[in-house]
């Protein structure tokens, strides 16, 4: 997967984007997820890495159980493990059309950035005539996650010593005041990462591997990629019906 | 020849009062092994971050090679004057480490193909060549040090600044990070200034030493002279290194006679050999 031009991954990842954006069907939605799940198994990223999902997905979970209990009337019930809840089906719907779409496009997303550098995929947007400071602020912020990523672990490691996940009590309060205290850091260690950025050469503009000319080896490495799109925009469609 | 110069330079941080460097002044020679020592506070980070351009005084000047700072462009100062931070966490920022010590040279104009072999040539040169494709969290806190130093030196600069280059690291670590530093020194003529309170360190690899205390600089001269003026140590709220210190109590409390005090091991040996020999 690493031998496909990053420029043909891009476009693809914006094509998926643009279908699973405008599609209203869940099935569709269902298979996008899986099958970048199946390509992100494919790039084997360390297993750390996956931790990054853990946020868009929860916020795709919260989006969906607020749309199913609180998307309007009418209202049904439904009985679940005996006890007896009220929900909005417009709501279910809704929530679990929104959540898919966060889902699926999250997935793509982790896929695109797992099996391409940071150099590649600014030389890609920068391709793709991506406005510079557009690039440089994405670079940025990029970079900026895996350092904050260790601040917020550290800041948990210093809580969990002493105590601060006993139960879910204390959890709660812990983890609200990391939430709090890691926003007081960010510009803290924003102003740090930028010194040390600055003096290695930044001057405003993010570092792009300039790419070269795309070539017929380039397209022959991306036939997968093509075939894959081909799937997706019959399933799209709708004239290819695997359901 | 000096190299790099600040000339009574003044600066206080925004929201004190107290300044962080008072009407200083130094000079660096070309191809010396600079150490600043002080205690904490002392203002030795803050010098170094104007040596390289990174804060500006209040008042005074910093040139190099006779410009003043502030007429060098940021890109050509910066890859002239390299400056390893005292935490490699603040320097490390990208996921791996073949990307983060890419990320000067990428910014110096070089293609990505370059780019990975000057700094697979700077991760071999700091001891960490094959270390590319890994995790920057994956690494020790002296792996780390040696990325950030492999994230600098890629760059090529003439007057590599090290903030603190041993803190935190065990001693064998410590001695072979400064060994590296003295190498490139002899091999590149690097020109090297270096921050620490370990006057043990200094003693062993220090050629000229400047001891700051309260933004000023209270003695400098050959490593040899300033390292064992006990009053000016004192004084700065630093202490002799401990070879120099036992030779000091042999001088004032067993009467053992001695003109100069020996800083290092192997001068406390030929010490100890002379007096040896002269009672034979």
């Amino acid at each position: 997967m690493k031998n496909i031009d990053v420029r043909l991954k891009l476009l693809f990842l914006i094509f998926i984007l643009l279908l699973g954006s405008a599609s209203t069907r869940p099935q569709f939605l269902i298979f996008t997820a899986c099958f970048f799940g199946c390509l992100i198994v494919f790039t084997r990223p360390p297993l750390r890495s996956f931790k990054r999902l853990l946020i868009p997905l929860t916020f795709a979970a919260i989006f969906f159980l607020a749309h199913f209990f609180f998307g309007g009337a009418p209202m049904e019930t439904v009985t679940i493990l005996g006890q007896l809840i009220r929900y909005s089906p417009q709501g279910f719907v809704m929530g679990r059309l929104l959540a898919l779409r966060i889902a699926s496009g999250v997935l793509a997303f982790f896929w695109f950035a797992q099996s391409s550098t940071l150099t590649q995929i600014n030389g890609a947007m920068t391709w793709l005539r991506v406005p510079a400071p557009v690039v440089a602020v994405l670079s940025m912020t990029w970079r900026y996650l895996s350092v904050y990523e260790e601040e917020i672990c550290r800041m948990r490691q210093a809580r969990t010593l002493r105590l601060g996940y006993q139960d879910w009590r204390s959890a709660a309060v812990s983890t609200a005041a990391i939430g709090g205290q890691a926003v007081v850091r960010a510009f803290d260690h924003s102003e740090r990462t930028y010194r040390a950025m600055r003096i290695r050469g930044f001057d405003g503009r993010a570092t792009a591997e300039r790419p070269k000319p795309l070539t017929v080896t380039h397209f022959r490495h991306a036939i997968p990629l093509f075939t894959a799109a081909v799937l997706f925009l019959a399933l799209y469609v709708g004239r290819w019906q695997v359901w | 020849m000096s190299i790099l110069t600040a000339q009574d330079i003044t600066y206080t941080y925004p929201g004190t009062n107290v300044p962080a460097l008072d009407r200083l002044t130094l000079t660096v020679e070309t191809g010396e092994i600079l150490f600043l020592l002080g205690v904490n506070g002392s203002g030795k980070t803050t010098l170094l971050h104007h040596l390289n351009g990174l804060l500006r005084p209040g008042s005074g000047a910093v040139s190099l090679h006779g410009m003043l700072l502030g007429r060098y462009r940021e890109k050509d100062l910066f890859s002239k004057v390299g400056l390893v931070f005292q935490d490699p966490n603040d320097q490390l920022f990208a996921p791996t480490v073949e990307e983060d010590v890419m990320y000067g040279p990428r910014n110096l104009g070089e293609d990505g193909e370059k780019a990975r072999e000057m700094a697979a040539e700077a991760l071999a040169t700091v001891g960490l060549a094959g270390f590319g494709p890994r995790e920057v969290r994956t690494l020790s806190y002296g792996q780390k040090k040696r990325a950030a130093l492999a994230g600098i030196l890629v760059m090529d600069p003439e007057v590599l600044l090290l903030d603190e280059p041993t803190a935190g690291i065990d001693p064998i670590g410590a001695v072979r990070i400064m060994e590296l530093v003295r190498a490139l020194n002899e091999s590149k003529q690097l020109t090297v200034v270096v921050t620490t309170h370990d006057v043990d360190l200094a003693a062993v690899f220090a050629h000229r030493v400047c001891v700051l205390d309260k933004g000023q600089v209270v003695r400098t001269g050959p490593a040899a002279e300033v390292l064992s003026d006990a009053a000016a140590m004192r004084k700065a709220g630093l202490r002799l290194p401990r070879i120099a210190h036992l030779a000091e109590i042999l001088r004032d409390k067993d009467d053992v006679d001695t003109e100069t005090l020996p800083l290092t091991i192997g001068q406390a040996r030929k010490w100890i050999k002379d007096r040896l020999g002269n009672k034979r």
